[in-house]
């Protein structure tokens, strides 16, 4: 789910407790650091929650994917809130 | 050529390709984020091949609220017997039926009878996160007299003192099928009133015990998130 504003949307996580919809490849420069730190909460709890369906559902490409998606937006947003 | 025209074309390639076996999920995926319409994942659900319906039911499961657009193939994945296609099926009736889609709705939560304990337990997170509108659009199309029955009274449920305390009574009825509707029916509470859940997560019964404590970090990580994220609390018992 993504909030409505007229910029890149910031990820947010849905009823499923996941983060959907088309994540950018890089970080926007049009989020705030509040953007960030938001974005950066909702897409650890949608990973943790995709890592608690793979020991479930057993390994999967898509959803593999997926995870390595978000971790790399992630890292990318924990970097520039720390500056580096 | 359009850009529309292209964008179905590489779409409809995209399909093609996962009924040879290529594993495209994700391409499909950003294919339908771009603009192909979710409908045509009919051809891989209704395809008769495993890995393709395993595909289509993923796909409508990282479709989020779009899953709508797809409601009707969603219904005919519920029923297929792989564990996987059910519980990402289930998913996107949480995230993507109306109350338009009472009959698909109804399916989904008479699964909450299906031998698998992981589809039995991805059932009570539909009804405990679902809108009370939607479940109640669901009611007359269950045909199981107890489930009906049970949907019903957790529609019913308000934070009352009275409610409350017929959900923790509930939580450790002989019945598991009551059990189970009453641990929905105390997540469904929880924004209003912990005490419910809480007493879940400490049940003598695993099953509940192990959903009560998830769900119990679930509901208060809602509290830290930004904004737009708070649906729940606001719809679940309206």
């Amino acid at each position: 789910m993504f909030n409505a504003r007229d910029k890149t949307p910031v990820p947010g996580r849905d009823e499923t407790g996941k983060v959907h919809g088309d994540l950018p490849g890089h970080v926007p420069g049009s989020w705030t650091k509040q953007d960030l730190e938001d974005a950066a909460g909702e897409l650890a709890k949608s990973i943790e929650r995709r890592v608690d369906e793979s020991l479930q559902l057993g390994e999967d490409g898509p959803h593999r994917r997926q995870i390595e998606l978000e971790r790399g937006l992630l890292t990318q947003i924990l970097k520039k809130l720390s500056g580096s | 050529m359009s850009e529309h025209d292209v964008n179905s074309q590489r779409g409809d390639d995209l399909v093609d390709r996962l009924l040879a076996g290529d594993d495209v999920s994700h391409d499909l995926l950003k294919e339908i984020w771009a603009g192909y319409p979710a409908s045509n994942l009919y051809r891989l659900v209704k395809s008769g091949q495993q890995e393709a319906e395993k595909a289509a039911a993923w796909i409508a499961s990282e479709l989020g609220y779009r899953s709508t657009e797809m409601m009707s193939e969603v219904g005919l994945l519920l029923t297929n017997p792989l564990r996987y296609v059910k519980y990402y099926a289930l998913e996107a009736v949480l995230t993507g039926a109306t109350v338009e889609n009472g009959a698909i709705v109804g399916r989904a939560v008479a699964l909450i009878d299906n031998p698998d304990n992981v589809v039995r337990w991805k059932v009570v997170e539909l009804l405990s996160r679902s809108a009370n509108a939607i479940l109640a659009a669901a009611q007359s199309h269950v045909d199981d007299v107890q489930i009906r029955h049970l949907l019903a009274w957790l529609i019913g449920i308000r934070a009352t003192p009275h409610d409350v305390e017929d959900v923790v009574a509930s939580l450790s009825h002989a019945d598991a099928q009551v059990r189970m509707f009453a641990v929905a029916a105390a997540a469904r509470l929880a924004y209003d009133n912990r005490v419910p859940l809480q007493e879940a997560a400490t049940s003598e019964y695993d099953d509940v015990k192990t959903f009560a404590q998830k769900e119990l970090d679930f509901v208060d990580s809602w509290r830290t998130a930004p904004s737009w994220t708070r649906r729940l609390s606001s719809h679940v018992l309206e």
